[in-house]
């Protein structure tokens, strides 16, 4: 094996040669973010129980009581709960990926290792609070069913891991820009700060898609989120709008902003060290 | 037991440099951004004029060269000791081959695996246990986890830790965690190992016993890189010497001759 130590090529690439023999490294980080995250608080992972279920509440009172925005037939908490279930995993990928620069500059300056890894252990890692808030709306389905309410699976529950896969590359896509537009400025979070909000408006969680003008459908549909979430809605209670030329659409903004993504990131992470 | 590849020189490095932007002019935020790009489309460029090429003044304004033209070998089991004052440049040559930064020009070739030490304990999680902290130290030095586990063993008798298997290293004290750190990137699988200023806090009876370990993996082709301000250990530890000085190599040799010009 021969390394060369050279200048800085003006469009660095990830080396996968190297994230593949540091492969190790993303399942030990995973779990020490998980241990770091739990271990000496008091309610560990239930507050990924609260946390959704506060949100759901919440918009079940302003928007559903509220404003009387209808949910398409389905119980508004159901409803809430399934959009939740990808909002808040994208934010919690967010926090800790779109930090990593930040956060671990004093590993960075002393250990060598392909960085990518620790973002995107980061967005494997949200993946558990993802699998409590399933089990929390699964609770709650089984209870409406037994209930006697009329929402029922359909065979578009089958795109689930798909659309799952989707939302964790473009969080990692996304918590990578950030990372590098971080770092590099560091006025950036307050920006963030800013566009994050306006994003979960722009995404049908609070409300439905068919809610809104239908003129005004392919403005939501660039926003990729809007397709896995109507298309898990649709899997999961039998309603949504959803079809594959949104969808296909969305996949591709996905990968093009995971791509230039590592682009962005590659370039910062190797110049970052000398100034952060 | 010499493969013929590694008949060539561990490191080879040509005319290594680097600069550094000096802190004020590096552009951190939005604001001085826009106000360089503003200034760009003005038609005022920012490096107007002539810089001199002498002493560390790197190429344009507000540069400063940290190592310029390091030109060196290292050859398989030999141990490189890199010595000078504070801001010669040491711990810039180890960051570059350690591969944490790009060098601004010129460049090195390495044969084989590189590990490096910069810190001891980087990384370190205090909740977690010795076995678990060195766990993924080793894999921070570029071991596959199986390959770290099968030196757990090895690595907590160097250390001196079996008794303590089960405790968060935070419970530890820092010489044990120092043990620990050190343990671990001696038993590492590397064929070039960086050692930055690490073994100067160790006690008599623990530095003998990495001096073992390092003959040891030196037998077996491994080579190191030793920076340090203590020059005894420096004496003991090194085959040859590296004085830098203002970022340029000020005397290479055999220790015996290096050292005594530098004391003088």
């Amino acid at each position: 094996m021969q390394t060369r130590i050279k200048p800085q090529s003006s469009l660095p690439w990830v080396d996968w040669k190297l994230v593949y023999q540091y492969r190790d490294l993303l399942g030990l980080w995973v779990k020490r973010d998980i241990a770091s995250k739990y271990r000496q608080t008091f309610l560990g992972p239930l507050w990924f129980v609260f946390h959704p279920l506060v949100t759901a509440t919440v918009f079940v009172l302003i928007f559903a009581r509220g404003l009387q925005i209808e949910t398409e037939g389905v119980p508004p908490v159901l409803f809430y709960l399934t959009g939740l279930l990808i909002w808040n995993y994208v934010s919690q990928a967010l926090n800790s990926t779109s930090m990593t620069l930040v956060s671990h500059s004093g590993l960075f300056k002393k250990v060598f290792f392909p960085r990518v890894i620790l973002p995107f252990s980061y967005c494997v890692s949200s993946l558990v609070s993802l699998g409590i808030q399933l089990g929390v709306l699964s609770c709650f389905y089984l209870v409406f069913v037994g209930w006697g309410s009329p929402v029922r699976p359909t065979e578009w529950v089958l795109l689930f891991p798909f659309l799952i896969a989707q939302t964790l590359l473009l969080s990692f896509g996304l918590g990578l820009w950030i990372a590098a537009l971080t770092v590099r400025f560091r006025d950036f979070h307050h920006v963030w700060a800013l566009i994050s909000p306006l994003w979960l408006y722009a995404t049908p969680i609070s409300y439905p898609l068919s809610a809104l003008p239908e003129s005004w459908h392919w403005a939501l549909e660039l926003n990729p989120l809007t397709s896995v979430v109507e298309g898990l809605r649709l899997g999961v209670l039998g309603t949504g709008t959803f079809h594959f030329g949104a969808w296909a659409g969305s996949v591709c903004i996905t990968l093009g902003i995971a791509l230039t993504g590592l682009l962005i990131f590659q370039k910062v992470e190797r110049s970052c060290v000398d100034s952060l | 037991m010499l493969t013929p590849s590694e008949q060539n020189p561990r490191v080879t490095a040509r005319s290594l440099s680097k600069w550094y932007w000096t802190e004020s002019s590096y552009r951190t935020s939005l604001q001085e951004s826009f106000k360089r790009a503003w200034r760009h489309w003005c038609g005022r460029s920012t490096f107007e004029e002539p810089l001199p090429t002498e002493g560390r003044q790197g190429p344009e304004k507000n540069t400063l060269w940290a190592v310029r033209d390091l030109t060196f070998e290292i050859q398989p089991g030999e141990c490189l000791g890199v010595i000078g004052s504070n801001g010669a440049g040491k711990s810039t040559l180890v960051r570059l081959l350690a591969r944490l930064t790009d060098p601004s020009a010129g460049e090195a070739i390495v044969q084989g695996k590189i590990a490096s030490v910069l810190e001891v304990g980087s990384g370190f999680h205090p909740d977690l246990t010795a076995p678990e902290n060195a766990l993924l130290n080793g894999v921070f030095l570029g071991m596959r986890r199986v390959e770290v586990e099968e030196r757990m063993e090895a690595i907590l008798n160097f250390s001196e830790l079996q008794d303590f298997k089960t405790m968060p290293v935070k419970k530890l004290s820092q010489g044990m965690q120092y043990r620990l750190a050190l343990a671990v990137a001696l038993h590492a699988n590397a064929d070039f190992l960086l050692l930055d200023e690490v073994l100067e806090v160790a006690d008599r009876e623990f530095e003998n016993k990495c001096w073992e370990r390092i003959q040891h993996q030196r037998e077996r082709g491994v080579s190191f890189l030793f920076v340090s301000h203590n020059l005894d250990q420096v004496k003991r530890f090194c085959s040859r010497l590296l004085w830098m000085d203002e970022g340029r190599i000020h005397l290479q040799g055999e220790p015996q001759e290096v050292l005594e010009a530098y004391t003088l």
